[in-house]
């Protein structure tokens, strides 16, 4: 929120200086994104009157005749400004006389299509005070004698942009920020002025919805009333147009762009005191009637004064005249009978944006004022839904005092009785605000010095509650706190606790440690992150580099790894390629390793979430590509399958796992995989993912030249039991077997029959020979293994002789034969 | 012949020609000792002066063989090495080195402090319901804070997580207090992409929960992870902020005295007392899973910052996207002792 100091500083005279304001805001918990200073105009731009405008006959100039003052006299100047046209006698203009620099440029006397050009009528973009530039800046007749510096009217300034946390709508305008700020200084507060209070009755009849609407998402079943205040008042006799100096450029510095009278005095209402309020045309408000409808119109489309066009819900809130019907109730208004005719008689979406029905125009001369309080939360509720963010609703949505909208409508009326405006002294007002202020809140001064730790007197805390506007009671060390209306954010007593800790000065707050001894169910919680480190350290032991990848995939890429289609989709992506959630983790290593060089090695790993149908779950993923050690002077090492499966061996080994691969085939083979080279991991014995080369034709899609390894395994891994075994000092025995099988029966299979039969005796299985051949016949393949035999004690042929007879049988009952080597 | 012997012995330059000179005098057929073998003949009063003086020569012979068949050895060895000898300057195997990913590496520096202070470590499910998002977080369907975080909204209705605080209400839930954790993981925001802001980034959750849990102990645990961070020196700041789960709420600085550059508070997360509707949530839910309600009259905070943050100030990188874009030339910079 943009506030100018200037206004800071007029409603609290002893406020220091901005140099010494940052920490005071950081400390307020409302710290300052930005302190921008906003420059004046140079000394040479005066406001000279306008004595006529006359079209230069054959141009699309306006000759401007002008009073600049007792100085300079008068003059005149050709302009080419849309708004010169048709100019009244008397408006003003910010005229920048000759020989004044601004911009880099210094204006002259010129001549123009016969006309003496006298200086220039600028802008309020050209004068670099604000961003009007589709015409010149215009001031209202009798702002300030004709001559006047307009530097005297519109002075340098400090603009202050704070950031407002949700929670605190009471700061959300400059009573509400000098209120919040005097408390934390302890310096006096100047309100603004009060408007004329209303005396009677007003002109305008207004009927609320019914209270206790249920909202349809509301599952808590809260009853909410949808305005439960609403102040109606009339001004006659204005004359639209530009206003008043002081307030343009408040409303500059605070970031709005001044409209015309009207339209600006709302706004500056809302800037001053946080109320936002609707101006509409009394002329076209119909029957003297207002009503604020619930769930009625349903489905029309309503142009608001922007010129958008919306859809009414069935939950909207809307401002509506008394078209087509006399309202005489809020029973008759919701009745079914008389309804009005299509998208007529809606003056506004409340608290939103007015409609273009009943809106304020140049020509507006008496206006009906509304400053309501309505629901926050029905409110966002639709602008949310009809995507309007407006100054207004970002207020209401936040909490806005209920009690305030009496006097924003008399400041209202004040400011514009001041520019010429005739107020009727009576007032429309209606509802009960009581149910949205907060109630009082009990607590003691021990409760709030246990939560914050620190130690201050009740007493203070009586007088920095007090400071913020509470009424507080209570007897000792009891504190009954009845918060201000405008503290809607403050409901129980931690909230207090809050505000207490703020004033003192989180700053002063004590540091210590909490002593406590957790709960036995607490106990082991870490194990899963601490396996989890385990494996990274590993991992980047081994040589694998660690990465970290974006969750997000799309169909195209899921297609393109073939991969299980994203089933998880999100509603709003934001970009095409980031459409839904990854069901592997392998198409983001392909990814990565896609940032390696041609030929260069990549070794990746990544630990990560996945979303395939089953549900999210937790994946490592490993790849290899390259040579394990490039070939320079000397030979290197290849990389290759071999190389990888070691690598991942060592993992499992480091790890103090069993591994395994079994050979997959045919429709078992995961679609990322190389048909031939592919296996299931079995760690400690149990299937725990896939390992294999990568599927040529994937690679290609992704852009990857030659080999590529991958391994996909599901965390957490299988556990394996662990037990200390004494070694056997016992020597090895060893016996030789070569094992003739067709050549699709993988050597795992193989190990698996010679296991099985092995028994306890049996300690190691270890290929020396892989042969193909005529020897031992086509189709066929011999595996020669060494079996290793160990016992507690020295084994005898007798004792080997059964196992490895046992393992013979085992391999012939499979129809493989073997062929038995002389013992080693 | 003691002589000849020694000039033959100095001659000798190869370990087998010594080996025939050993042979020669001193062998079982040697002369030295056939001249040995002949003492038997002589008178024996000869016999021992004649031994004595054979033995004499013996000797010096024999020290001379050992003398020669040392230098040789020597020789050879020496000439061995020399031939074995290899340029060490020339590069070995270019096996690989790996790493972690400095995301990792800071989480490593957090936890460590946390798990030295007793805290456990826990993650949770990145796809969240709305619920513990949101709701049970004291956030309500039609609360603004919601716009504070804009939200990756799932087809399904569910999200993407958008904090790691749903992970408080989750552990709550399934344990018992006294407790004290710390969350890890991957959150999201539906935020368009530039050099500090990414739609899907990291944080470090913290929860404790007790009776009598303060915000000064608040305060000084986040100082004592400051101090684990930027050295004893290191001084925390806190500043009233809101955060709707947490009631009083904070942001938390640390001021770094930078070795590199300027010193400065560095604004690193936001913090806070366990507002009590997060307590009377996780009772709720507890109580719908047949639990019992414990919670409620409980205290504790939480606490929440980015290990991305962290990173990018600890390590100087200029940029939040380098974090997922995986460039081997960043990554492969992460590694041993870091600055």
């Amino acid at each position: 929120m943009n506030i100018p100091y200037s206004w800071l500083k007029e409603l609290i005279p002893a406020l220091p200086p901005v140099s010494e304001l940052e920490p005071v805001f950081a400390n307020m918990g409302l710290p300052l994104e930005g302190v921008e200073d906003a420059p004046s105009v140079p000394a040479g731009v005066i406001l000279v009157e306008v004595l006529s405008a006359e079209p230069i006959p054959e141009t699309k100039l306006t000759k401007i005749t002008f009073d600049a003052g007792p100085e300079h006299g008068q003059h005149t100047i050709a302009s080419g400004a849309p708004n010169a046209v048709g100019l009244a006698a008397g408006t003003m203009l910010a005229l920048v006389t000759p020989g004044t620099e601004l911009g880099g440029m210094t204006y002259g006397v010129r001549e123009m299509h016969g006309v003496e050009s006298w200086g220039m009528a600028a802008s309020e973009k050209e004068l670099g005070i604000g961003e009007q530039n589709a015409g010149v800046m215009l001031i209202r007749a009798g702002e300030a004698p004709a001559g006047t510096p307009l530097r005297d009217l519109w002075p340098e300034d400090t603009v202050l942009d704070v950031e407002v946390t949700p929670n605190r709508a009471d700061v959300l305008s400059a009573l509400g920020l000098a209120r919040d700020l005097a408390a934390f200084l302890g310096l006096e507060l100047r309100e603004p002025p009060a408007g004329p209070a209303a005396a009677g009755a007003g002109e305008i009849a207004v009927s609320l919805p019914p209270k206790g609407l249920v909202l349809e998402r509301d599952t808590t079943g809260t009853y909410r009333d949808g305005c439960d205040h609403f102040v109606a008042r009339t001004v006659a006799g204005l004359q639209n147009g530009p206003s008043p100096l002081w307030m343009q450029r408040r409303l500059t510095l605070s970031g709005m762009r001044p409209r015309d009278l009207i339209v600006d005095a709302s706004n500056y209402v809302m800037l001053e005191l946080g109320q936002p309020t609707a101006m509409y045309d009394r002329a076209e408000v119909q029957g003297d009637q207002i009503l604020v409808s619930f769930g009625l119109r349903q489905g029309e489309e309503v142009r608001d004064l922007l010129g958008g066009t919306h859809t009414v819900g069935q939950e909207d809130l809307l401002i509506l005249d008394g078209r087509d019907r006399g309202i005489s109730s809020v029973a008759a208004a919701f009745g079914s009978a008389g309804q009005p005719k299509e998208g007529q008689g809606v003056l506004g979406i409340a608290g939103i944006v007015g409609g273009e029905h009943g809106h304020v125009t140049a020509q507006t001369s008496s206006v009906v004022i509304e400053a309501a309080h309505f629901d926050p939360v029905l409110l966002r509720r639709t602008a949310s839904r009809l995507g309007l963010k407006t100054d207004a609703v970002y207020r209401f949505e936040r909490g806005v005092d209920p009690l305030l909208p009496p006097r924003a409508a008399d400041r209202l009326v004040g400011l514009l009785a001041e520019a010429g405006g005739q107020p009727h002294p009576g007032a429309t007002v209606v509802g009960d605000p009581s149910p949205s202020i907060p109630g009082p809140i009990e607590t003691t001064g021990d409760q709030i010095r246990t939560l914050l730790g620190m130690h201050i007197d009740t007493a203070e805390m009586r007088g920095i509650l007090t400071r913020l506007g509470c009424a507080v009671s209570g007897e000792g060390d009891a504190l009954t706190v009845k918060p201000p209306s405008w503290r809607v954010d403050l409901h129980i007593w931690q909230d207090l606790a809050e505000e207490v800790a703020r004033l003192h000065g989180y700053t002063e707050l004590p540091e210590s440690l909490p002593t406590l001894r957790v709960h036995s169910s607490n106990v082991g919680a870490s194990q899963a992150s601490e396996r989890r480190d385990a494996l990274r350290r590993t991992l980047s032991g081994l040589g694998f580099q660690e990465t970290v990848t974006y969750t997000f995939t799309s169909n195209e890429e899921a297609g393109k790894a073939r991969t299980e289609v994203p089933g998880v989709r999100l509603q709003n992506p934001m970009t095409a390629d980031r459409t839904s959630l990854r069901t592997a983790l392998y198409p983001s290593l392909l990814k990565a390793a896609g940032n390696y060089g041609k030929g260069e090695r990549a070794l990746l790993f990544e630990i990560g979430r996945i979303f395939p149908a089953g549900g999210e779950t937790e994946r490592l993923g490993l790849l290899m590509r390259g040579d394990l050690a490039a070939r320079t002077y000397q030979d290197g090492v290849q990389g290759g399958f071999s190389v990888f499966k070691g690598l991942v061996q060592s993992f499992a080994a480091a790890s103090g796992a069993s591994f395994e691969l079994r050979q997959l085939r045919g429709d078992e083979v995961p679609a990322a995989l190389h048909p031939g080279i592919a296996g299931e991991v079995l760690w400690n014995g149990q299937p725990a993912g896939w390992l294999g080369a990568l599927h040529p034709e994937i690679a290609a899609d992704f852009g990857l030249k030659g080999d590529t390894f991958l391994a996909e395994l599901s965390l957490p891994l299988p556990a394996g039991e662990w037990a200390f075994r004494d070694p056997s000092r016992a020597p090895a025995a060893l016996r030789d077997l070569a094992v003739i099988a067709p050549a699709d029966v993988s050597y795992g299979e193989i190990v698996g029959v010679l296991k099985g039969a092995g028994g306890e005796l049996l300690e190691q299985v270890e290929p020396f020979d892989v042969y193909t051949g005529e020897q031992v016949g086509a189709g066929n393949r011999s595996v020669a293994v060494r079996l290793t035999y160990r016992g507690a004690k020295t084994l005898t042929e007798e004792d080997i002789d059964p196992v490895f007879n046992a393992q013979i049988d085992a391999v012939k009952a499979q129809g493989w034969a073997v062929r038995q080597k002389a013992e080693g | 012949m003691q002589q000849e012997a020694l000039q033959e012995i100095t001659a000798a330059d190869t370990l087998e020609a010594l080996q025939a000179v050993k042979t020669k005098y001193v062998g079982k057929k040697g002369l030295i000792t056939q001249q040995l073998g002949g003492l038997g003949q002589l008178p024996p009063e000869e016999r021992k002066a004649r031994g004595a003086e054979i033995n004499v020569v013996r000797q010096a012979i024999q020290a001379a063989l050992d003398e020669k068949e040392g230098t040789l050895k020597r020789a050879a060895l020496d000439a061995k090495l020399r031939s074995e000898a290899v340029d060490v300057t020339l590069p070995g195997l270019g096996l690989p080195s790996g790493g972690l990913h400095p995301i990792t590496r800071v989480y490593d520096d957090l936890i460590g402090i946390y798990r030295q202070m007793g805290y456990a470590v826990v993650e949770g499910p990145e796809v969240e319901e709305e619920h513990y998002n949101f709701e049970a977080l004291n956030v309500p369907w039609y609360h603004p804070a919601r716009d504070l975080q804009d939200t990756f909204w799932l087809e399904d209705g569910r999200l993407l997580r958008t904090h790691t605080s749903p992970m408080q209400i989750r552990y709550m839930v399934d344990h018992e207090p006294p407790l004290k954790i710390v969350v890890r993981g991957k959150v999201y925001r539906y935020e368009a992409t530039d050099a500090t802001h990414e739609s899907m980034f990291h944080q470090l959750e913290g929860l404790v929960v007790g009776e009598g849990i303060s915000m000064a102990d608040l305060k000084g645990t986040i100082a004592e992870m400051a101090r684990g961070l930027y050295g004893p020196s290191a001084k925390v700041r806190f500043q009233p902020s809101y955060y709707p789960f947490v009631e009083p709420g904070a942001d938390f600085a640390v001021y770094w005295d930078n070795p590199r550059g300027e010193s400065k508070w560095l604004e690193l997360g936001g913090c806070g007392m366990v507002h009590p509707n997060v307590f009377k949530a996780v009772d709720d839910l507890r109580e719908q899973a047949g639990k019992d309600r414990i919670y409620e009259g409980m205290t504790g905070f939480a606490f929440g910052l980015g290990p991305e943050r962290i990173a990018m100030l600890k390590y100087g990188i200029p940029d939040i996207r380098y974090f997922y874009a995986n460039d081997p030339k960043v990554m492969g910079q992460f590694r041993g002792e870091l600055g």
